[in-house]
């Protein structure tokens, strides 16, 4: 039994210390990880050695540029001849990275084209499970390599130490990166250690060479992602915005022959193949992050499969190639050629050709990129959205000329856009649009499957102009090439100017479209209409340039502009500048709160939320300061985010709700009352009783804010309207409770394609002056007094007593009337006027007369002017009031079948009378579905009243004011009517 | 040879000697003993029995995790092959492999499975003292690097620890154990030794020679705490015994939700 025992100490003692440790995973506090990629070595001019750096950035000037360029004082900059790459600092906070250490930006050396928002280390999808890291080290190696380490754990679980080295060596074309972790739990835990990159949709586009993707990705929600991941040898993404600001990204294991991972327009992962790993186990994951200057993803995969020739000794070949369009053209534009380069035959099943790389020819069409060696490739030459020619090529065992592709004739069309009167040059926006469904068949198209499907497509939906079926018009004129057909094009410059078309038929070659378009006398003076809710490239989910983004302002016509990018404060006034808009146009410096990291808990429900979005403005602008100086946004109650924020405006502060109803994304809420499960039958408790509805008005710890001291709500979002009567609903409620906001109605608009700017908009009714003279003080005050219009085109000019509808309780005499009068262009029809009293409609004026000709120059633009006794109004009302007008199209009936946590219902209109009986109830739900849907009204068809409104907004004209709040007991306060009285 | 020995005893006057605790055992196939369940690896941390045999055995064990507020779930199954060889009536040398080592864990909703040979102790039992009712042993364990199931290293541990059994009645024994085991890693990351004491009181009840029904506490303190009963079933069939036994824990750190086995031996001596 001794010699038992002392072996077994022996043993012990040898096991316990005697085994070759690796980097840092034993867990010595001056630790470094080794060098990442051994195998792997690019050659370059020694001279370009001397370009290697490693520091931490201390101008702002140092920062990448590019649409995502966000690497700011503190974090820490390394670059080479090649790349730069910056980690973000520690403690700074960006996206899904909880605290730094992840990378930040990432772009070709010297050039403005960082489209990288970020990109961290997870092992899972829970917060718990990605890096939290705590400390970061430069390692300063030169002339051999710089290197950054940073060391954490994962996010709240501190046994589990992870740490990251990113390298660069002088001739790097991207950056190593080698990260070790450790399970220092007691739990047997399933890991995908992966890099997250957070594209967010409308930006970057990741593409793998798997089965039957490509660009295209198997759909999932965050209960279905494990059925999602796909094995690849590697994975690239390239941006889709303007042609001078995109580069490439790919990434390659430098130890494993595939990664493992899945892909969204959302979000990709890439890493280790997910895997048990049991308490003491550890991982590490070696790769190479290739950046290359190219608009397609091949010059990222080219150096990719070089590193993979390196790694693993697999052989690739070089393609070569030329696209050539019938008349002559020039290309180096993802919009006029994009080339995709797939295993397989024309034979084999598209869902199963692995498509390996994709291009953008040169200007003189001529191509090359590389795919492995001794494959059977089809090649597809792409243009305008829509595959042109394709071909195959057997066995490809070595460098090929694959010869021209020859593309079918576009038309060149230049566009110019008038003021009648003047015969001046003004902004506008076109809308191209097949005349029928037999043109839309010739030119729909996408970007390769991805983003929205447009007819024509001329160019991505989410970059420059043009994009989807817009073009951008800048001092009134504009180029656009377009694809063969006959289309219908309108000249848009907002809601209170005319609107005009011209159907043209492109046949191929120049052609030249004229525009004349008027304002009209629809705006009333001392109103200054704003969008208060807007993105551009500076948020993570957008990347319109900010040249683009500003023309869209002026296109529409705008007065005031609120630039609201997720978490990032962004100011538009040097390109204002730019674009000599400054005496039109007042932009003002602000942000949308965004939470990423769930954390909160309510009561009956287990999944951590977020608390959704919250604008914020005028906020200062200072890019030397983590997120342009925008506050940290996670893991507080609204109330807390309003004491965070409070010392970061730059005068009167405004915060707005946001969409408080939206689906969330990803398990991201986006707005708070929806988030927290509120039951708008129940009314608010007094106090914090621990209800879920509680949250809603509770005023959390450490904060002097209450989570409701927001001072407007979203009422209308978005261009078409999407979720008008659930934003309502809440908006209603509300008002119903005592809890007094602004509504508002803004486009959040994030390019050209997914909401057109100013639509809808506000009529803020104000002392300040637009342009230069333009007072935020004033209008902020205006506004949080209720004194704006929310409006898609329709105007509602009401008054009772001669006293226009805003937030401040008056008792109105007897015998009052209401005094309504509406008005609007000619192709924006309104059919009928409803009063809604204490969320009630109490009338409705329809049949109100419609224009007869759409695009009419002159002419009535008054639909109805009128008075309607306030006693009619208030029949049945037995306290005090608001009311509330609305003008636009008659709204579906709709109802509450259920819809709240766990199907309960919770007063919030789900469903509408679809089935067009007069009653709202299950027949009205489509199948499978326990609720829903929640139509908009039916859209016209073409030749029908409304038609081009819908044409170019997919929406329907509508407005409504802010209420009236009626002290109808004359007490002087406002006794609000509770949650019975905003039933629908 | 029977009337022989009778002879023999006649012949010399004597009385015949009461048989010792180890002996006096009901049925050959009936395991004795705390049940041989336990929550770490192979039998780590289970209560070894005082009485050395010779058998060997097939085994299963089945644990489970499931919490769904923490979205965290995880299934471990071994198949396990064991044995003892009873080198005399008071020492014992005892193995057990988790022949096939299968696990499952959910972190969220990404699963992943791994199948691997699993972990093998190595250990011999000394009795110390034995009388006629009550037999009080050592044990030692070696925990072996033979598994594969952690990524980057191998499991490596030992454990001490001293059985006591009480058989006042044939159909009574009550019996603990108290162990100190140490376990740590060799690979290339640090070992994270960690260590557990374990205290096992319990008894078995065996109304008939063909089944019995064994009831145990166990305590455990270290990074790994637990407070479990555990209860199983044995059986007998001649020298086949079986046991079907299960716990879970109703304090500590350990998150099983159950764990379970099932044995099945066959005993030589």
């Amino acid at each position: 039994m001794k010699q038992f025992v002392v072996a077994l100490a022996g043993l012990a003692a040898l096991g316990l210390t005697g085994c070759q440790k690796e980097g840092c995973l034993n867990g010595e506090a001056d630790c470094r990880v080794p060098p990442p990629c051994p195998r792997v070595a690019f050659t370059c001019e020694p001279s370009l050695s001397e370009l290697l750096r490693v520091a931490p950035i201390d101008s702002v000037t140092q920062r990448p540029g590019g649409l995502n360029g966000l690497g700011t004082v503190g974090d820490v900059k390394l670059s080479n001849g090649f790349v730069d790459v910056v980690i973000a600092n520690i403690g700074t906070q960006n996206f899904l990275d909880p605290n730094g250490g992840s990378i930040l930006d990432l772009a070709p050396h010297g050039k403005n084209k960082d489209t990288v928002n970020n990109v961290f280390q997870v092992v899972g999808l829970l917060p718990r499970d990605a890096a939290f890291y705590t400390s970061l080290e430069i390692i300063d190696e030169r002339p051999a390599r710089v290197a950054v380490q940073v060391k954490g754990t994962l996010d709240g679980i501190p046994s589990v130490p992870i740490v990251t080295r990113y390298e660069l060596t002088p001739c790097d074309r991207g950056v190593r990166v080698r990260t070790e972790i450790l399970n220092g739990s007691t739990n047997t835990q399933t890991w995908s250690m992966v890099d997250g990159f957070y594209w967010s949709g409308r930006e970057s586009l990741p593409f793998a060479p798997v089965e039957g993707e490509g660009f295209v990705h198997a759909s999932f929600g965050l209960t279905t992602i494990n059925g999602a991941y796909r094995e690849f040898p590697y994975f690239a993404a390239s941006s889709h915005s303007s042609d001078e600001q995109i580069s490439a990204i790919a990434l390659a294991s430098c130890t494993e022959k595939t990664l493992e991972g899945f892909h969204s327009d959302q979000i990709s992962a890439a890493g280790l193949k997910r895997q048990v790993v049991m308490p003491r186990g550890s991982l590490i994951y070696e790769r190479y992050l290739a950046v290359a200057e190219s608009k397609g993803v091949e010059g990222a995969i080219d150096l990719a499969l070089e590193i993979r020739k390196q790694v693993l000794g697999e052989q690739y070949v070089t393609l070569t190639g030329k696209v050539e369009r019938m008349g002559g053209a020039s290309f180096d534009a993802e919009r006029r050629a994009s080339v995709i380069i797939i295993e397989g035959t024309l034979t084999t099943d598209l869902t199963k050709r692995i498509p390996w790389t994709q291009l953008v020819p040169a200007l003189d069409g001529t191509f090359s990129a590389r795919v492995p060696a001794g494959k059977s490739y089809v090649v597809e030459a792409h243009a305008y959205g829509r595959k042109q020619v394709e071909r195959e090529y057997a066995q490809v065992s070595g460098d090929t000329d694959l010869g021209s592709f020859v593309l079918p004739s576009t038309g060149s069309l230049s566009f110019r856009v008038e003021e009648a009167a003047t015969l001046s040059l003004i902004d506008a926006e076109l809308f191209l649009i097949p005349v029928d469904e037999t043109e839309v068949a010739k030119v729909v198209g996408t970007l390769h499957g991805r983003f929205a499907t447009c007819a024509p497509w001329l160019g991505s939906p989410a970059g420059a102009s043009p994009a989807c079926n817009r073009v951008l018009v800048h001092n009134g004129v504009a180029t656009a090439d377009v694809p063969v057909g006959r289309f219908d094009i309108y000249a848009f410059h907002g809601p209170y100017w005319t609107l005009a078309k011209q159907t043209v038929e492109v046949t191929g070659g120049p052609q030249m479209v004229s525009f004349s378009l008027r304002e009209l006398p629809l705006k009333p003076a001392g109103v200054l209409a704003a969008d208060l809710h807007v993105h551009g490239a500076a948020s993570f989910d957008s990347s319109i340039p900010d040249l683009d983004r500003v023309l869209s302002f002026a296109a529409s016509d705008l007065d005031v502009v609120i630039s609201t990018d997720h978490d990032v404060v962004q100011d538009y006034a040097r390109i204002v500048r730019d674009l000599g808009l400054e005496n039109t146009l007042a932009t003002v410096v602000g942000l949308e709160t965004t939470g990423h990291i769930p954390f909160l808990t309510v009561p009956g429900y287990g999944f951590p939320l977020v608390i959704g979005h919250y604008n914020f403005w005028p906020i200062k602008y200072d890019p030397s300061l983590p997120r342009n100086g925008g506050p940290y946004d996670e893991r507080v109650e609204p109330g807390q985010l309003f004491e965070r924020t409070k010392n970061l405006f730059s005068a009167e502060p405004f915060i707005e709700l946001n969409h408080p109803w939206a689906d969330p994304e990803f398990g991201r809420d986006l707005g708070f009352p929806r988030a927290i499960f509120m039951d708008l039958t129940k009314n608010l408790p007094a106090g914090d009783d621990g209800s879920r509805q509680a949250f809603f008005a509770r005023t959390p710890s450490g904060s002097t804010f209450a989570n409701n001291a927001h001072h407007a709500q979203e009422v209308m979002n978005g261009t078409d309207n999407g979720l008008f009567l659930q934003y309502r609903a809440f908006w209603h409620y509300s008002l119903s409770q005592g809890v007094l906001k602004t509504g508002t109605a803004n486009s959040d608009s994030h390019s050209l394609t997914d909401n057109t700017v100013g639509m809808p908009q506000n009529l803020v009714t104000t002392t300040s002056a637009g342009g230069p003279a333009f007072d935020i003080v004033a209008f902020n005050r205006a506004l949080k007094e209720g004194r704006s219009l929310g409006t898609n085109g329709p105007i509602i000019d009401a008054t009772i007593g001669g006293r226009a509808f805003s937030l401040l309780p008056f008792a109105p005499a007897a015998g009052a009337t209401v005094k309504v009068k509406v008005s609007s262009a000619p192709w924006i029809p309104v059919e009928e006027i409803r009063f809604l009293v204490n969320g009630e409609v109490k009338k409705v004026i329809g049949g109100l007369p419609l224009p007869a000709d759409p695009f009419a120059q002159t002419g009535s633009l008054v639909r109805y002017d009128g008075e309607v006794a306030l006693s009619e109004l208030l029949a049945g009302v037995t306290g005090d009031a608001w009311l509330v007008i609305e003008a636009g199209k008659p709204l579906l009936l709709a109802g509450d079948l259920g819809g709240g946590l766990e199907g309960a219902k919770d007063g919030m209109p789900d469903t509408t009378d679809n089935d067009g009986n007069g009653v709202v109830d299950a027949a009205d739900v489509k199948a499978g579905a326990k609720i829903g849907p929640l139509a908009d009204p039916p859209k016209p068809k073409r030749g029908e009243t409304g038609y081009d409104f819908t044409a170019i907004t997919n929406g329907y004209p509508l407005a409504f004011t802010n209420p009236f709040i009626l002290d109808l007991n004359a007490d002087g306060v406002f006794t609000a009517p509770g949650a019975k009285g905003a039933q629908q | 040879m029977n009337a022989l020995v009778l002879l023999t005893f006649v012949s010399l006057g004597a009385e015949p000697t009461p048989p010792l605790a180890c002996d006096a055992w009901q049925s050959k196939g009936l395991n004795e003993g705390p049940a041989a369940l336990g929550y770490a690896e192979a039998d780590v941390a289970t209560g070894r029995r005082a009485c050395p045999r010779s058998e060997v055995g097939l085994g299963a064990r089945f644990g489970a995790i499931i919490d769904t507020p923490d979205f965290y779930g995880s299934v471990n199954v071994n198949g396990l092959l064991y044995g003892s060889w009873a080198v005399r009536s008071t020492t014992e040398v005892f193995a057990t492999l988790e022949a096939v080592n299968f696990n499952y864990a959910v972190n969220a909703v990404l699963t992943s499975t791994q199948l691997t040979l699993g972990n093998m102790t190595l250990g011999a039992t000394q009795v110390l003292t034995q009388s006629e009712t009550f037999v009080g042993s050592v044990s030692a364990r070696l925990l072996l690097p033979t598994s594969f199931e952690i990524p980057g290293a191998r499991l490596i541990g030992g454990e001490l620890g001293a059985s006591g059994s009480w058989r006042p009645k044939e159909w009574l024994e009550v019996h603990g154990y108290l162990g100190g085991d140490l376990s740590g890693a060799i690979g290339r990351a640090a070992s994270l030794p960690r260590g557990g004491v374990v205290l096992v009181a319990g008894a078995q009840l065996t109304p008939f020679k063909w089944g019995g029904l064994v009831l145990d506490l166990t305590g455990r303190l270290g990074p790994l705490s637990y407070f479990a009963p555990t209860v199983a079933f044995r059986f007998a069939i001649g020298k086949v015994g079986l046991e079907l036994a299960a716990t879970r824990p109703l304090a500590g750190t350990d998150r099983h939700t159950v764990i379970g086995g099932l044995r099945v031996n066959y005993r030589f001596d």
